[in-house]
């Protein structure tokens, strides 16, 4: 744009620009403050959130919460601390949730995107329906099926939940994305011979890398920070990493009870977690602007 | 299935009934568990009890020559078997009922059949079992089939085809379905049978006062829908959460998005230097995973959590909780100012549930619509720049109706998750502040501390209906499933059918 475009004279341009970015910082301050305090509260001593300083001194800062998190067992002989052991249940669930999704969706996304058959618009109408109910509104009726099956207390077995509940959704994402890939290009490969199994793992799934990092990459989120379902179907010694969290914040469990054990422990799960988010950033926004599109 | 082999063997008296105990009969033994587990410890929490076979011994068989027959299946059918006849009696025999010449207990574990019934996990292992003959009844209706077809065949031609032609030809010509095969299974057991679960609840008569196999449920008709459609007390309670929720979710997401699309003309606007820096810090919230966020909030909001603490350190707290009490937000000007335990009054913590909610989704909206500006056309803008257009009306003809276009889609799936959005009203509120007692309907005290406070959302009341210790009403909770899946279900048919790619779709 060019100078004066506005039609204004100067002052009215640089009275704008400190708006701007008057405005930019207001927004920054209130990004910031609440997770700046998040860490302050993590280095402070004791169990107290009112002695939690506004300006804090470094002499004053201390470890024990980060120490907690990384010595405390709940019960004598156990291998791992508490926290470490859900962190790592949290992270196998959410590593198996990343792969079956992707998986699963890929294939039903393409299925849905390039082939004519039987029960395709009921099928799809159906996932749009079903992706509407939360599974937080079954759960009793997950809590029968998980103790029919012996699946109770086994973290593992919740992916079955996640996976079921991502399905819908993100197979419309990908079947949105796969139809601006031209069928002329499938066609081409199919006169020369490749099978439709070839045609999948040579030309599609290498172009839809872009949507299924962004599935992938929700798949993962996901299971982070499910509270509801690990707290239902999971007892204390099979906790994920959310559960525990919850449980130090949560003042009538008394004997946990701990606000700035529980801000270092958000922070050091948080980390990561921002940290791959950012990391697959270009997938997301690319993800996000498809789903707008598509809807 | 062994059923046949079992009903001959206990008829003649045997004790080679135990055979099914192979597979099934393991699950379905498995459902006279201890009947503390379902509900002992956290909510559900327990241990889960492992498959018991027992020997055969000197049990007093009930004497099926002479006793009501219609046990046979109760006491001896497998995992299918049972679970039908579960479905459709919900049990028959609660504790102390007098059966086989004794009294039936809460679990029996060396004459399962002893064992009073559970309505809850015979209806569960009902619909399980139902589901899992449908999928088998299929696959078996393909098999007569491709049989007939194969038989046609070969009296024409006289050839059979051979194994690995026949998996080719079925791998072809079935290729869509295979593939899409893990999905239908996983949405058929983990999202369709517990939709449907829920939704046989509220045609029954289950709450708290149902436990244990003391009592079993019965199907009860429309009689919950009928009383919470009647009843004044339930209905003005429901009305006031309904409209809570809809004033919830359309506040939560206009303030979302229209943050967001400021944030982001602010950020792209030509005028601002170091665009990157900004917009990184600007989507910390994003990134930052909800349920930390919230939970911090959380205590950020407490009474001495980092708002009140700056608000006394500023010589702000008294100005403030004045101009909240003066503006009505707040019933009282506390200081400290209690942001989400107010007594009886939830304005305030409403407003602040909205705020928060505000910080963990502007960020969002603003990546989308970041988004969508670079694909706006320049020559548009060059265009409007010529015929001496003032930036607001560059914004108001161009920006904002092309941005609007391109995102409406989102915007509605924003509504319907925020009218969904269990975690910002639980995890910051509870659902608190509670109501004044005096003006809860009298035929609403029953339920006790599954009451709604005043910022639960529909979902969340479902939740506390559902999982308030000793006063779960599973059925009104169920009706109230329902209500939302209907109405949200709707909602999302009736955007889908007016969408664009549905529409093109339809013209194909």
């Amino acid at each position: 744009m060019s100078k004066n475009a506005i039609g204004g004279p100067r002052l009215k341009r640089t009275l704008l620009t400190i708006l701007h970015y008057g405005w930019l910082t207001f927004v920054c301050a209130i990004v910031i403050i609440p997770l700046a305090w998040m860490v302050v509260a993590s280095l402070t001593k004791g169990k107290l959130l009112a002695g939690v300083p506004l300006l804090p001194r470094f002499s004053d800062f201390t470890l024990e919460h980060y120490q907690y998190l990384f010595t405390y067992k709940s019960q004598t002989g156990a291998v791992l601390p508490d926290f470490v052991a859900a962190f790592l249940r949290s992270l196998s669930v959410a590593v198996l949730n990343t792969v079956v999704v992707a998986l699963i969706t890929t294939m039903t996304g393409y299925v849905f995107s390039r082939f004519r058959f039987k029960g395709r618009k009921p099928i799809l109408t159906t996932f749009l329906i079903l992706q509407v109910f939360p599974s937080l509104m079954s759960m009793i009726a997950i809590f029968m099926i998980f103790r029919t099956f012996g699946w109770l207390n086994k973290p593992i077995y919740l992916v079955f939940i996640y996976a079921a509940g991502a399905i819908p959704y993100n197979t419309f994402l990908i079947r949105g994305y796969l139809r601006s890939i031209p069928l002329a290009i499938d066609e081409a490969a199919t006169i020369d011979g490749a099978s439709k199994s070839a045609v999948f793992f040579k030309i599609i799934l290498p172009l839809a890398t872009p949507i299924i990092g962004f599935v992938a990459v929700n798949a993962f989120m996901a299971p982070w920070m499910d509270y509801m379902l690990p707290f239902q179907l999971l007892n204390m010694q099979n906790q994920t990493v959310a559960i525990f969290l919850y449980r130090l914040t949560d003042p009538l469990i008394t004997v946990y009870y701990n606000p700035l054990n529980f801000m270092a422990g958000a922070l050091v799960l948080a980390l990561p977690i921002t940290l791959v988010q950012f990391y697959m950033q270009r997938f997301i926004v690319y993800g996000m602007a498809s789903g707008a599109e598509k809807g | 299935m062994a059923d046949e082999v079992t009903l001959g063997a206990a008829q003649s008296g045997g004790p080679q009934a135990v055979d099914l105990g192979a597979l099934f009969g393991a699950m379905a033994e498995e459902e006279s568990g201890p009947a503390e587990d379902l509900f002992g410890g956290d909510l559900f929490g327990g241990e889960d009890s492992e498959a018991q076979f027992f020997t055969p011994g000197s049990f007093t068989y009930p004497d099926y020559s002479k006793a009501d027959k219609a046990y046979v299946v109760r006491d001896f059918g497998g995992f299918f078997t049972r679970g039908v006849w579960g479905l459709f009696t919900l049990g028959r025999l609660p504790i102390d009922a007098e059966y086989a010449g004794a009294r039936i207990e809460l679990y029996d574990r060396a004459s399962p059949w002893m064992s009073a019934d559970n309505s809850v996990v015979l209806l569960g292992n009902g619909l399980i079992a139902m589901a899992i003959l449908l999928v088998a009844s299929l696959l078996w209706a393909f098999g007569v089939s491709d049989a007939y077809r194969t038989a046609v065949k070969k009296q024409l031609t006289g050839t059979v085809e051979g194994f690995k032609a026949f998996w080719l030809r079925i791998w072809d010509s079935l290729y869509v379905y295979i593939t899409s095969a893990p999905a239908f299974l996983l949405i058929l057991m983990f999202t369709v049978i517990p939709i449907v679960y829920q939704f046989l609840l509220a045609f029954t008569n289950y709450t708290y006062r149902i436990k244990l196999g003391a009592k079993l449920i019965e199907w009860v008709g429309l009689d919950t829908f009928r009383f919470l459609a009647l009843d004044p007390g339930w209905l003005s309670i429901f009305g006031q959460i309904f409209l809570w929720t809809v004033v919830w979710a359309f506040m939560s997401s206009f303030t979302v998005y229209a943050l967001g699309f400021l944030n982001a003309m602010v950020v792209e606007s030509p005028l601002v230097k170091g665009k990157k820096l900004w917009r990184t810090i600007m989507i910390l919230p994003w990134a930052v995973p909800s349920l930390v966020s919230l939970m911090v909030f959380r205590n950020a909001f407490d009474k001495d959590g980092l708002v009140n603490q700056f608000l006394f350190a500023s010589g702000l707290m008294e100005p403030v909780s004045n101009f909240l009490h003066n503006i009505g937000l707040a019933g009282q000007a506390d200081s400290p100012i209690f942001w989400f335990q107010p007594i009886y009054n939830g304005k305030l913590a409403r407003f602040v549930v909205v705020l928060v909610n505000l910080w963990l989704g502007a960020p969002y909206h603003m990546m989308m619509i970041i988004g969508v500006l670079s694909t706006l056309p320049r020559e548009l803008y060059e265009a409007a720049e010529i015929d001496g257009a003032t930036g607001f009306q560059r914004f108001r003809y161009i920006t904002l109706p092309m941005v609007l276009a391109a995102t409406v889609p989102a915007l509605i799936m924003t509504f319907s998750f925020n009218f969904n959005n269990f975690g910002a009203v639980y995890f910051l509120t509870g659902g608190g502040p509670s109501w004044d007692p005096s003006l809860v309907p009298d035929s609403m005290r029953i339920i006790g501390s599954a009451m709604p406070g005043q910022t639960d959302i529909l979902i969340s009341w479902i939740y506390k209906l559902s999982f308030t210790k000793d006063f779960e009403q599973y059925n009104t909770a169920a009706v109230y499933s329902i209500v939302v899946f209907m109405l949200i279900g709707g909602f999302a048919v009736f955007s889908m059918l007016r969408s664009k790619s549905f529409k093109e779709e339809a013209g194909e």
